[in-house]
């Protein structure tokens, strides 16, 4: 069942496999750690800086999402929120938020590839 | 690791607590925060020793680096090795980090199996190095009672060899402890002391008390003879300062100990006067050391008020103007005005209390 779930998610660009062998195999608290992105703020709370130009808190979680898309091998996630991270470091607030959007987008087609893998599992 | 540890996560993402309290709590009681704040209320509420702190760096309330400093200037995880896991690339905060005591930086994503091993080593090199400490303290503490417990077999060995010497002139024994007490305030109570540390004053009244120690050798006839000594008498009885120094220098506990010097150059030189007119080797002025120039003072001004078999105490005063002219030997001007100034001081250290 477990790598019936990995490879719906590998289907999906999330590198599931790889994000399991990391936590030694143990697939079982991959799904649950998978389980708890549903319920995380951290993109809502971006969203929100990201209305109120709030560059502080934008890179904080930015910079939070990027920790949990290289732990869950989120790779697009990965991707975009390295990329917001270095422009929030480099000053470009304006061009580090305009990624808000994609990144907003992914964690939504992320949460509802979980939802999908939650009923299954 | 035999032993369970608590090893405290923080981490503003419950997802990489999860990850990374999956690592330990199998063999680790592992305790959690959201952040700096709840780790600082986490540390001070918890009354168990943490073994290692893994903290992330970017968090909001307090990021891990503002922690790291908190802890660093309260000593509040003293000895606790602290790891910084973070998804953070920046070479800028990684130097901070070492900079403020971190024992290693790990990257997000975390490898469990690296992330063990490398934790579970620096947990295990801190505790030998803690088990090691104690080890050594306690043998330093071992080592220290030893050679207190000596050093007072030492005190005790030449207190009790002067006592000894003392009753066979028919004395208590307290005329040595006299003359140390009144050494020892002169030193710390007159210009006299100045150039002498606080341990070599120490040193100098323990050796005062052996100043008569060559009476040893010297026949009970002679040392309880009632009245004047004869002219070969006394000059038997001025013996005891050269048998003295023999002695002393014949016992190698004596000889090894900081004492020894002063206790030499005082049996020797404890009836020598500032004129040349002493004995036994007719030393005059600065020749004669300073503590063998205290000693002899102290000497005449006890033994001047104490009752001996040759003669009656002496009245404080009377025992003062015998000193200051000069009816006891001449001593160093400087001497006799630093002991004027201080003597009224002196009084309850002598025999009689001084008169009072």
């Amino acid at each position: 069942m477990s790598e019936q779930l990995l490879e719906l998610l590998e289907a999906h660009g999330v590198a599931a496999k790889e994000a399991a062998e990391r936590l030694g195999g143990n697939c079982a608290l991959y799904l649950r750690v998978l389980r708890r992105f549903t319920e995380d703020r951290s993109c809502a709370l971006l969203c929100e800086a990201a209305v109120c130009a709030d560059a502080h808190k934008g890179l904080l979680y930015s910079h939070t999402l990027k920790g949990i898309a290289a732990n869950l091998g989120f790779s697009r996630l990965s991707e975009l929120t390295q990329a917001q991270c270095g422009l929030f470091r480099s000053g470009d607030t304006q061009e580090a938020f305009a990624l808000t959007g994609d990144i907003e987008a992914e964690c939504s087609r992320l949460t509802a590839l979980l939802e999908e893998v939650n009923g299954q599992s | 690791m035999e032993e369970r540890k608590t090893i405290l996560v923080v981490d503003d993402d419950v997802m990489n607590r999860m990850i990374i309290c999956s690592i330990f709590d199998a063999d680790h009681d592992v305790i959690e925060a959201g952040n700096g704040q709840e780790a600082l209320e986490r540390i001070r509420s918890i009354n168990r020793r943490i073994s290692a702190i893994l903290l992330d760096y970017m968090m909001p309330e307090m990021d891990g680096l503002e922690l790291l400093r908190i802890l660093r200037m309260s000593h509040l995880v003293q000895d606790c090795p602290v790891f910084l896991i973070t998804a953070e690339a920046n070479s800028e905060v990684t130097r901070q980090a070492y900079e403020l005591g971190v024992m290693d930086v790990i990257s997000k994503p975390v490898v469990p199996f690296i992330v063990r091993r490398r934790i579970e080593s620096v947990i295990e090199l801190f505790e030998n190095r803690k088990r090691l400490e104690l080890t050594v303290n306690e043998q330093a503490e071992r080592l220290l009672s030893q050679s207190e417990r000596i050093i007072r077999l030492n005190y005790g060995m030449i207190e009790a060899l002067t006592t000894a010497i003392e009753f066979r002139s028919g004395e208590s024994g307290a005329h040595v402890r006299r003359i140390h007490d009144i050494t020892l305030y002169m030193l710390e109570n007159t210009i006299l002391g100045d150039g002498f540390t606080g341990e070599e004053k120490t040193q100098i009244a323990l050796a005062s008390i052996m100043h008569d120690v060559g009476k040893i050798a010297v026949s009970d006839t002679i040392l309880n003879k009632p009245g004047r000594l004869t002219e070969q008498e006394f000059e038997i009885m001025k013996t005891h300062t050269t048998e003295g120094a023999r002695l002393l220098s014949q016992i190698p506990q004596l000889r090894e100990l900081d004492a020894f010097k002063y206790a030499y150059d005082i049996a020797l030189h404890h009836h020598e006067r500032w004129d040349g007119g002493g004995y036994p080797e007719h030393l005059a002025g600065d020749e004669i050391s300073v503590c063998a120039q205290i000693v002899s003072l102290a000497d005449v001004y006890d033994a001047l008020q104490s009752r001996r078999c040759y003669k009656e105490a002496y009245s404080n005063d009377r025992a003062l103007e015998m000193i200051v002219t000069g009816q006891c030997g001449v001593f160093n001007p400087v001497l006799l005005e630093e002991f004027m100034r201080v003597e009224k001081a002196l009084r309850p250290l002598v025999a009689g209390g001084g008169d009072e």
